[in-house]
Order: structure tokens, then sequence, then C-alpha cells
């Protein structure tokens, strides 16, 4: 974590100064000099892993790579001329340099094994792929993961390692390829960004529009940050600094995406009433968009119950378009899915995500708790800045419908195997009639890209939130 | 005598891992809580120094450290009340 936001800020610092394609080429050898010493192997594995990571961080997959000796430089260059019908709807890339292929099989012997003489483990396995000799040894070409093994030793002698990124991700679209690296596969992948958490090397990276981002702004376009509402819990100051220093970056506007929260909750919830009164037995809530893709390419039988409401993000990019026809729609977000719902929302041009941002703060300089306070828009109903957290949307719609006892409201705060387990048993009996799914636990203040701690963050998003109404 | 731990709020700081420290009291235990003020100080001026140090930063009584977390504090905080038999 420290060492991506290290690499965003030198990225970020590089395109402020406009020398990316000059310098580069030299970042992975400035992070690791050759003297320093190193976590991984040595410092030419290093590099080779800070390279591929900046590529995602340039905007390209590392499967983009044709040829070993492209240098970064080259990479800067396709990327300062990329145009939007070049993107692909793949979002998080796999650096197989940094994969460290974690373990072949989850069932492993550790030295607690006594050789015992009854040789539970050996019967118990149907593949025959446990030999006994001095220490039980499990053949891994044949071990098929079953785990029968770990539950007939007596002394709890045979563990399960999991491997983090296949353990974390709930649709099993991340998988070890012949070499043991791991690879996404796309057709499965809902851009939760739990791997990218999971991942204790470092391995998956989102692709980044920092290039575009920072070259508009360079250029001397009109820029225009779009702030999720859980940025009011990122930085440990108010709201109004954070728009200075947005601001200080070249922004030449911010808006508050609680903004369009507000119009999603008058329209979710007039489509509730609406949905109620044609007898349909429930309806989801449509704002995360990892929950959308989950159903979009596993759950097709959940399509007719998801809300057509758009998300407060295309509410707000639609304002902003409305009122500056020629501003670049840029959305500061809490997540990665948030990219895969840009790629289909042409009102939205590019995403920045809340560590990318910070990491951007760092590199210019520009200390948030130093900013000037700016002024806030007061026309904003506090309760869409509470879609920040879990239950937030549904308590919003209940404060906006007349009558809120129509709703039998069901909460989902995580995606897992169980909650998705639970989720498509709605589609035959749903015990309730509004079900609000957001994929992080907690809700947005939780999502991969975070920088406060989830907790702090719901904390200081509410207080906003209290603040706002009371000055009303 | 309490220690004091300053904790830096600089934007360098709380991005590269000081978001973290702001739950440091949570991890004390009632006797390093009894001996400590925990304090949020605007940066330190101390972000990127050449020698190889690195944010986030963390003042213990007057022991500047860097690459900082909640673990080290902690043993820092246990280190001096020890020294000054607190």
């Amino acid at each position: 974590m420290q060492i991506r936001r290290d690499l965003i800020s030198r990225v970020a610092k590089l395109l402020e100064e406009r020398t990316l394609v000059e310098k580069i080429d030299r970042l992975p050898l400035e992070m690791r000099p050759r003297n320093q010493k190193a976590i991984r192997c040595c410092c030419h594995k290093e590099r080779a892993v800070l390279k591929y990571r900046t590529m995602a961080l340039l905007g390209f997959n590392t499967t983009d790579e044709t040829d070993e000796l492209t240098p970064l430089s080259e990479y800067a260059r396709q990327a300062e001329k990329r145009t939007r019908d070049q993107y692909t709807p793949v979002q998080l890339t796999v650096v197989d340099e940094a994969c460290s292929s974690c373990v072949r099989n989850n069932y492993i012997v550790s030295n607690l094994c006594r050789a015992c003489v009854a040789r539970p483990c050996m019967y118990a396995c149907k593949k025959d792929a446990i030999t006994v000799t001095d220490k039980a040894f499990i053949d891994h070409d044949k071990c098929v993961n079953c785990g029968m093994c770990k539950e007939a030793c007596p002394f709890h002698a045979i563990i399960y390692q999991p491997i983090p990124c296949e353990e974390s991700c709930p649709v099993g679209a991340i998988k070890r390829n012949e070499n043991g690296i791991e690879y996404i596969d796309d057709s499965k992948c809902i851009y939760c960004g739990k791997c990218m958490v999971a991942c204790p090397f470092g391995a998956i990276m989102e692709k980044s529009f920092l290039v575009e981002i920072i070259n508009s702004i360079k250029e001397g376009k009109k820029v225009v940050a779009m702030v999720a509402p859980a940025l009011a819990g990122q930085f440990q100051v108010d709201m109004g600094k954070m728009i200075t220093a947005i601001k200080q970056l070249g922004f030449a506007e911010v808006v508050e995406v609680a903004k369009g929260a507000n119009e999603t909750t008058e329209n979710e919830a007039k489509e509730f009433v609406e949905r109620m009164e044609e007898g349909e037995p429930f309806m989801t809530t449509s704002c995360c968009p990892a929950w959308v893709n989950l159903v979009n390419k596993h759950m097709p039988e959940m399509k007719p119950f998801v809300s057509d409401t758009p998300s407060p993000m295309v509410y707000t990019a639609r304002y902003v378009k409305a009122n500056m026809p020629d501003a670049i729609t840029v959305f500061v977000s809490p997540c990665v899915g948030k990219r895969s719902e840009v790629y289909r929302t042409p009102e939205v041009d590019y995403v920045v995500s809340f560590e990318e941002l910070g990491s951007w703060f760092m590199a210019c300089n520009i200390d948030v708790m130093k900013c000037e306070s700016a002024e806030l828009d007061t026309t904003i109903n506090s309760d869409g800045r509470r879609f920040a957290y879990t239950n937030g949307v549904m308590q919003s719609v209940k404060n906006y419908v007349d009558n809120p006892e129509i709703i039998k409201d069901i909460v989902i705060s995580g995606l897992d195997k169980a909650t998705i387990r639970t989720l498509k048993g709605y589609v035959k009996s749903c015990p309730g009639n509004f079900v609000e799914v957001m994929s992080c636990q907690g809700g947005c203040v939780n999502g991969c890209d975070v920088i406060a701690n989830p907790r702090v963050a719901t904390r200081q998003v509410d207080n906003f939130a209290k603040s706002m109404e009371e000055e009303k | 005598m309490k220690i004091t731990v300053k904790i830096c709020m600089g934007t360098a700081c709380y991005v590269m891992g000081g978001a973290e420290l702001a739950t440091l009291s949570e991890y004390l235990s009632p006797k390093q809580l009894e001996c400590v003020e925990i304090k949020g100080v605007p940066c330190v001026d101390a972000c990127f120094d050449q020698k190889g140090k690195k944010p986030p930063y963390v003042i213990v009584g007057d022991v500047m450290m860097s690459e900082a977390n909640i673990n080290k504090v902690r043993e820092e905080i246990d280190r001096q009340i020890k020294e000054n038999s607190l």
C-alpha cells in the first residue's frame, strides 16, 4: 500500500512537471537504488515489479506488453495520445512479476506430523496423494484440495493455507494459470477490488486515468471533480478544506455527488412505490457498481428487480454537463468498481481514486489541513451525504417516501459467497421488499481505495451530514 | 509527567499510513493511556528528508519516529515509561 502510494505520487509529480516521457524510465531505479536492502530477492526483481505496476498507473494492462524491451517511456507516450475509444472494460490487472504464485495446493503437512502408525490421513485420501515416511507427504500433482486429510489428522498437523486473492474473491474470478500465476477472468470479475486489498504482494493493480486527468488540467481544460460522499471522512479535515485542496490541484470546480444522491433518492423512492403498486415482490438499489456487475455477470434472474434509477454519480455528471457543456468530468472514487461504471457512462470522463488523490496532494505538497475552508453547497439534503455508509441509501429513501412503513427493509453490507447465496434466494422468496446492497462491508467508506480507517470515516461522514443539517 | 505523543497530521504522513494512527488510543493499555497524551499536530516538515527516512512521523516524548505504525509507537511508549519509571 505504501509502495503503491509512493509510486502514484512520483508519477503524479512527473506529470505535474510535464516530464513524464523523459523521466519515467528512471523511476524504478530511483525507488530501488542498487545498494539498498531489498525486500524481494534483489533490486532487479523489485525494479521489474515497479515497472509493471507503473504500467497500470499509466492505464495499461500488464498483458498489453508484446515486447519485454518496451520501455515505460513508450507506454507514457502512448498514454498521452490515448482516446476514449481505446479503453477496454478491464479495470484490474495482475502484475505477474509481483505475484508470488502462492501455493499449488491449499493443504500442507506441518512439522507437527508424528508419522503415526494408524495413518488416518493416508486412508482418508481418496486420491492416493499421501505417502508417509518420517512425515506425511502430499503429492501436489494428485491432491485435489478436498481437505479430508486435515479432518482425519488427530494431531491437527495438516493445515489449510488460503490464497489471499482467491479467498477474497466472492465470484471465483481470480485463478492460477498453469505456471501458478494468478489471472483475472474478466467475464466473471465484478470489480469489487477485494483481491487488490487482499494480496500482500501488491500484485493486483487498477488501471489509472492519472495521465489523462493531469494532462487535461495542464492543457488548461475545464476539469470538474465530482466527489463521492465517502470523501468527507477521508482526511481529518472538514469538507470545505477538502474542496480548496482539490481546487489547488487545478480543478475548475468541485461538486459533491451527494447532490446527485438526492436525485437518486427521489427517483428511486418513486420507482419503488410504483413497482410495489404494480405488485412486484421487491426491488434492490443500484448505486453500487460491483452489485450491478454481479447481477449482470452472475445473476441474470435478479435483473428485473434491480432499480433502473441511475446512480448519484450519473445524476451529478448530468448536472455538471448541463451547466458546463465543455467540462471534463472526473469522479473522485472510493473504489475500482466505479471505473467499470464510468466505462459504460458517457457523461463521466475519468475516475481518480481517494488513494490517488491523496498521493497527488503529496506530489504537489498540498497540506489539506492548512487549506482555507471553501463554501459548501447548502441546497443539498444531507441524506445524500449518508450514501457513503451502509443503510444510508435505505434511510434516505425512507425519509423521502410519504409512508415509510410500507418499506420492509433488508440491508446487505458486504458481498461474499454467503451473501451472494442469500441474494440468489431472494429471487424466489424475499423476506422484505426493499433491498440495499453494498459490495463493501460498511459501505463506500470501506472501499478498496480508501485512506481513512472505515470506523473513523463513518463517524466523520455522519458528523458532517449532521452539521450541514443544523446549518439549515 | 506525561509523555506526549504527537502524530503528524500533514497530508504526506496521513496518506502514507498515518490515517491508521488515528485509532492509536484504542490499542493502548490502561497503564499506557494513563502515561501519555496523544495529540494530532500540523505537518512537522520532515516529509521526505534525503536520509532515507519516510513518513508517517510520530514524535513520542522527544524521540522522532519515521515510518511509524501502531506497534512501533506502543513499543516506544513502553520504553519511555520504563526509562522514566512512570
